[in-house]
């Protein structure tokens, strides 16, 4: 917009000027409903102007506590599903947001509209218009002027207030902003930059006014020496997992994905307000949780102080205080501050990799051959069941719209697969490229999911979202040696990178296939790798706990086939999926033989949900597994916090 | 509550404070914050003893030991408080006799508490000036129960640590409305407003109010169960109650629920309880009505209706208006604050609380009439019963102790994220996310004997009935004791829980089980 | 939208809470109250999440009758409480009914709840065996 417009308002014409808002759109103004301060439609209590702040932060109104994101509906065979961006009857004006919280709103616009544009957040934003009111007096814990995102208001408002005894000051921030002045133009006179001085001394004065002033210009170095502090185990003793003080953060933006059903055959996907301080937030299916309740509490504060802004560029952590306010055990995150900058100058660690790296993240709009927006599935029949091995299942199947296979790109790690009625889970895509006429998955029976689609048949109806995530590179193996590192239903993701090296011998080198299972008959692909075979510069070789009269097999861990390669080791990519624990050792072991870190690839498939680095559980220091991997090199794992 | 802040030394006795009371654990970190010492008494090494500044790892059911040991080393090492004993308490030398022989060594002996944290105990109680205990169900639910409470309250009486604030033995409230429960009468000894049934004035008052009425000492849920189980009991109606999880020999409680000619549950849900029901009335839940519930600290507050009742269901108390009509009772209430005016008028410690005076802030009773301000603090001055009464409490066992046959004690409670029989919480995606399950602790010792692996399913045996639960190895418990919630119908701690009962009150003693425990 | 303040289900805490609720009734969660006697803000998961089982699609939504083949079917109110009165009057004999009808109250009720269910047992069923579950 051009030139920043300076408005004076007189504070008795304020009331009238909110009414005329009023007619066109609902305006949203501070209440001292009961007790305390809340946003509520005007008029349905008394508006107050003596308040610190806003009890939840003005975010509930643009990502709301609860959306509804589709419903579905069984018909006989079919399923028709109806994506629900819920759109506000009338548009929302919000009075009297403060500083941190117009931050605040910055930051989730930055994050929920770009890469993969949220749909929800979208609708809502756009029919949301934003006025700030700045305050002159600081809360108990309010630390806004600390980290950089006060007093005043200067992001992510459309119109900026600041009171200045009979009149306020009434500066544009947008154009949405400009036109509401405009629309109870009457009431507004513009003015010069001369009331601007008035302004920054009005600041000035407010900031000296602050109880709580920090120094936090070296935190991240600081915060690099007390990873493994002393202090977090204390205050992870005390946390007691309400959730409340990501409830109350201004830029926690994590939700999870529930199912409610009406009936067995119908019902609605939505999605709440989840936290990263639940103790289960990162658990999979399979019960392994990454973070232990000294990692969860930590990250929390890191994730605040240092991942958001490292990825977005924004503070992640607006000085509200609320967290602090909220918390029934008083964990602070002043204190913790506090503490960080007293470890780290009498008891500082040495800086672990992950403290000092830097990974690469490749932020860029993603385009969605999805029908009906991001979290809406498209249909598919399933056409073929096949049990691959006694636990493992291959199921089969095609969209009902022929265009998405026509338009079908393979650009991705995993699918999101919807069970409906019982919820979503991400599967591996174990197909070529080539393959674009039918989707291929394999599982295994181990969640709520998994145990309904592994009871499904031909003809069943499911839902699929995606491809999502990065991709193992194949241009860049080319010429190389590859070898192959997968045990049991983790060979399904290599398969995207074994097809078109079948197809393609004469683009590589020699490439060896090291499959691994407890037993011979709990290996997938049995068939396949015979066939593969063929290739006469591709050998499979087996790592079996029990010997097998089917293949001449190693009896023992994959590993100790690795020194008997004889292999050109530097002119080897190593292409390795299991757990990470199985991760470390045969990276270990590859380095040993004279492997680049950066050679070896690796998937984390960690506990993803909505594929598109918005819903967090995913999130590993400031990458989303989602979306930033899950294939990774060693080296960028290695750089990355210990929690996956 | 705001009571606990303010206190210097904090005994916590069998109160998982953190998990089930968590805005009262809030209080406790406040006053911690302030410099105040806590120290804990329980089987199970709880989050609150990460904060501890002593801890006694005790034997299950065996409070009563070491509460009578510190009251004989106060007494010993002549830390009593004499000028509180001679001003406001009476049979104070019978007292004393009775705990000659309790020696810290004997307690250790059942308690397996050492005799020195014992004194360390007995003596910071004694010396500081504003020493609080709370308790829970961890002291109540046990053949001794009442005794240790009125073992309690001799060791707070021989210290003066009563009717001042930040002093006192304070129980915490397990459910919601548990103390409202009590105050309307919800109980077979007492109409509302603990008046005694059999007192004549209280006679008189509910006849002028009720018209004629039952005025015996009725039947509590026990002796209901039994009375249904030998064919005497007919008709029961049961209002949001799951004793099926709830209450203790779930094999007798299905027993008793199958033989009952006629049962009436009404409920949200269709509990464990209710499907043995002849007719279930569906109930409105809390978000969905008006009333007053009243907390651990006495205060009446209100709730509101949020939403309108889901489907065809109704409140609660509309549905039994409906009843008292059809059962020929004349009844003219039109919304709960009508209620609340006829409550103004039976009982005095209700007397002035209106739903009109707390709208905004609930009001602490005893509250005797309209100008009344509420009392935050019971007993200043001078006892309900005029002076405090010490009592004489022996310890004797009663109930499950280790057999070779049964050679584990289980203790049961609840986990943070659950509530009672997660009749509600289990359908909280959250919520069920973290406890999706049941299990069964075990400290690794133990574990290691008997072969079991984290997470694996193991058979919990006691001579009621047996259970098979995942075991969750940790050292947070003691040694040859292991701890089951409550919660989850597939795991039910209560079909291992027996008869033993509280012989005074009645009270199950769930919290003291003899079991075995192997791998499934 | 509105925001409706009222008290927690759960424990005996008795924390204050609002329940926000959409302009199509939908519950979209919590809001702590700060200024509340007791939780000044503070919550547990309990408070934060524990009014999600509200709309759970196994929620009784109407009366329910046992039938012959031991299954329930669904049931009028009218119907149903003409049950209830049928059973409970056929359970009462002479003058106390003490023994023959027991009568269970919770703590998840409200005080005038528990009232009338102390008023029903006594001055309607006459009868004095009326608990609740304190001792659990």
């Amino acid at each position: 917009m051009e030139g920043n417009k300076l408005y004076t308002l007189k504070r008795e014409n304020l009331d009238q000027v909110l009414n005329i808002w009023n007619k066109k759109s609902s305006v949203y103004v501070p209440v001292g409903q009961g007790k305390d301060i809340n946003l509520m439609p005007l008029g349905e209590a008394e508006r107050t102007e003596d308040y610190i702040n806003l009890t939840l932060p003005v975010k509930e109104m643009i990502f709301e506590q609860k959306e509804n994101l589709f419903k579905w509906k069984r018909n006989e065979q079919e399923i028709e599903v109806d994506s629900l961006a819920h759109q506000h009857r009338k548009d929302r004006i919000l009075y009297g947001v403060r500083a941190c919280d117009t931050y605040g709103v910055a930051y989730t616009d930055r994050f929920f509209l770009q890469e993969f544009p949220d749909p929800n957040y979208q609708s809502r934003r756009s029919q949301t218009t934003i006025i700030a009111v700045n305050c002159l007096e600081a809360g108990q814990h309010c630390f806004c002027t600390s980290v950089g995102t006060g007093v005043f208001s200067t992001i992510g408002h459309d119109l900026a207030f600041t009171p200045m005894g009979s009149y306020f000051l009434v500066e544009a921030g947008t154009d949405k902003g400009q036109a509401l002045v405009s629309e109870a133009g009457t009431f507004f006179n513009e003015t010069d930059d001369n009331i601007l001085k008035k302004k920054n001394a009005l600041k000035e004065k407010t900031e000296e006014s602050f109880p709580l002033k920090m120094d936090l210009t070296n935190l991240w170095e600081d915060m690099s020496k007390t990873f493994n502090a002393a202090f977090w185990t204390d205050e992870a003793n005390a946390c007691i997992g309400c959730t409340g003080c990501t409830n109350v953060c201004p830029t926690c933006t994590c939700f999870n994905v529930v199912e409610e059903n009406s009936d067995l055959n119908q019902g609605q996907r939505v999605r709440y307000w989840d936290s990263c301080q639940s103790d289960h937030f990162t658990r999979n299916a399979e019960h392994h949780n990454p973070r232990d309740s000294v990692s969860r509490v930590r990250y929390r504060i890191y994730d605040k102080l240092k991942y958001i802004e490292e990825r977005f560029g924004f503070k992640g952590c607006s000085g509200c205080g609320r967290c602090t306010d909220v918390c029934p055990t008083y964990i602070s995150i002043i204190d913790i501050i506090a503490s960080t900058q007293k470890a780290a100058k009498e008891n500082p660690e040495p800086p672990a990799i992950h403290q000092t790296t830097a990974i690469r993240h490749e932020i860029k709009d993603r385009e969605l051959k999805s029908l009906k927006g991001l979290y809406t599935p498209d249909i598919a029949t399933i056409t073929r069941v096949k049990q691959e091995t006694p636990e493992i299942k291959r199921i089969f199947m095609k969209y009902d719209d022929p265009d998405l296979h026509k338009n079908y790109e393979y650009k991705g790690q995993f699918f999101q697969v919807t069970v409906f009625g019982e919820g979503e889970v991400p599967l591996s895509i174990p197909f070529g490229p080539d393959q674009t006429d039918e989707l291929v998955f394999d599982f295994k029976n181990v969640g709520s999911v998994t145990n309904v689609l592994y009871q499904m048949k031909e003809g069943d109806k499911v839902g699929l979202r995606g491809p999502y995530g990065r991709a193992f590179p194949y241009d860049i193996l080319k010429g190389r040696n590859l070898i192959f590192i997968g045990s049991g239903v983790a060979m399904a993701p290599l398969r995207t990178v074994i097809e078109p090296v079948v197809k393609h011998p004469n683009d590589f080198n020699q490439v060896i296939i090291l499959a691994s299972a407890l037993r011979y008959e709990k290996l997938i692909y049995k068939d396949e790798m015979k066939e593969w075979e063929k290739n006469k510069n591709l050998t499979v070789k087996y790592a079996l706990k029990d010997p097998s009269d089917e293949v001449d097999a190693h009896v023992g861990y994959v590993n100790d086939l690795l020194p008997e390669l004889d292999l050109d080791w530097s002119n080897t990519t190593a292409l390795v999926c299991a757990s990470p624990r199985r991760i470390k050792k045969v990276a270990r072991d590859l380095m040993d033989l004279g492997m680049k870190p950066s050679d070896i690839l690796v998937t984390l498939e960690t506990h993803m949900r909505c594929g598109a680095g918005k819903c967090g559980h995913c999130k590993v220091g400031s990458h989303y597994m989602c979306v930033d991997g899950p294939v990774f090199n060693y080296e960028e794992m290695m750089a990355l916090p210990p929690e996956y | 509550m705001d009571d606990i802040s303010g206190a210097e030394l904090i005994l916590v006795i069998g109160s998982n404070t953190t998990e089930q009371h968590p805005l009262a654990s809030t209080r406790i970190f406040e006053a911690l914050e302030k410099g105040a010492e806590l120290y804990v008494v329980d089987p199970r090494r709880i989050r609150l003893t990460d904060f501890a500044h002593a801890y006694a790892a005790i034997e299950p059911g065996t409070n009563l030991p070491m509460i009578n040991a510190m009251i004989h080393v106060i007494i010993k090492d002549n830390l009593v408080d004499r000028d509180f004993i001679k001003k406001r308490t009476e049979n104070y030398e019978e007292m004393k006799k009775s705990v000659e022989n309790c020696t810290p060594e004997w307690a250790e002996s059942i308690s397996k508490v050492p005799a020195d944290t014992i004194r360390q105990f007995a003596h910071k109680y004694a010396t500081t000036d504003k020493a609080m205990i709370l308790f829970t169900m961890g002291v109540t639910q046990q053949t001794t129960g009442v005794k240790s409470i009125r073992a309690l309250a001799n060791l707070a009486m021989i210290t003066g640590h009563v009717g001042r604030p930040s002093t006192g033995i304070n129980p915490l409230r397990g459910q919601n409305n548990v103390q409202g429960a009590g105050d309307m009468a919800a109980l077979p000894d007492f109409l509302p407003g603990y008046q005694r049934p059999e007192w004549q004035q209280t006679k008189d008052r509910f006849t002028k109010i009720w018209g004629d009425f039952s005025c015996l000492r009725g039947r509590n849920i026990i002796e209901m169960f039994n009375l249904m189980d030998e064919g005497i009991m007919k008709a029961a109606y049961i209002v949001g109650e799951n004793p099926i999880l709830s209450d203790p020999d779930q094999n007798h409680t299905i027993h008793c629920l199958e033989k009952i000619p006629f049962l009436v549950v009404q409920d949200i849900f269709l509990t464990e309880t209710a499907e043995y029901a002849d007719v279930v009335l569906p109930a409105a839940s809390f978000l969905e009505r008006e009333g007053t519930y009243t907390n651990t600290d006495r205060r009446v507050q209100m709730i509101h209706k949020v939403i309108e009742p889901v489907g065809d269901s109704k409140p609660d108390w509309e549905i039994m208006i409906e009843i008292m009509k059809r059962v020929g009772m004349d009844v003219k209430y039109q919304c709960p604050s009508d209620i609340m005016d006829e409550i103004n008028e039976a009982t005095e410690i209700y007397g002035g609380i209106t739903h009109e005076r707390i709208h905004d802030v609930g009001i602490q009773w005893p509250c005797p009439d309209k100008e009344h301000p509420g009392t935050p603090i019971l007993h200043v001055g001078e006892f309900k019963r005029g002076k405090g009464l010490f009592t004489v409490n022996d310890f004797e066992f009663i109930g499950d102790q280790r057999t070779d046959e049964y050679p584990y004690l289980l203790t049961t409670g609840r986990v943070t994220h659950q509530y009672h029989t997660g009749t509600m919480t289990r359908k909280v995606w959250t919520l069920a996310r973290e406890y999706p399950h049941g299990f069964v602790e075990i400290h690794p010792k133990d574990a290691e004997n008997l072969g079991i692996k984290n997470h694996q399913p193991v058979k919990i045996t006691s001579a009621r009935g047996s259970i098979v639960a995942p075991a969750l190895i940790t050292d947070r418990i003691n040694e040859k004791t292991l701890f089951v919630p409550f919660h989850f119908s597939e795991s039910p701690a209560n079909r291992l829980t027996g008869q033993n009962l509280d012989p005074i009150i009645n009270i199950p003693a769930l919290k003291v089980s003899a079991v075995r425990i192997e791998v499934e | 939208m509105k925001r409706v303040e009222t008290t927690c289900g759960y424990c005996g805490c008795g924390c204050g809470i609002y329940v926000n609720v959409a302009d199509d009734d939908t519950i979209l969660g919590i809001t702590p109250s700060y200024n509340h006697i007791v939780s000044k803000g503070k919550l547990c998961s309990k408070g934060w999440h524990g009014y999600a089982f509200v709309r759970d699609s196994r929620r009784l939504t109407s009366p329910l009758i046992r039938q012959e083949d031991g299954t329930f079917r669904k049931a009028s109110w009218d119907e149903a409480l003409e049950r209830v009165a049928e059973g409970l009057r056929g359970a009462m004999m002479g003058e106390d009914n003490t023994d023959r009808i027991g009568v269970i109250s919770s703590a998840r009720c409200t005080n005038e709840e528990n009232y009338l269910m102390a008023k029903l047992a006594r001055a309607g069923l006459k009868t004095s065996s009326v608990d609740h579950c304190a001792r659990l």
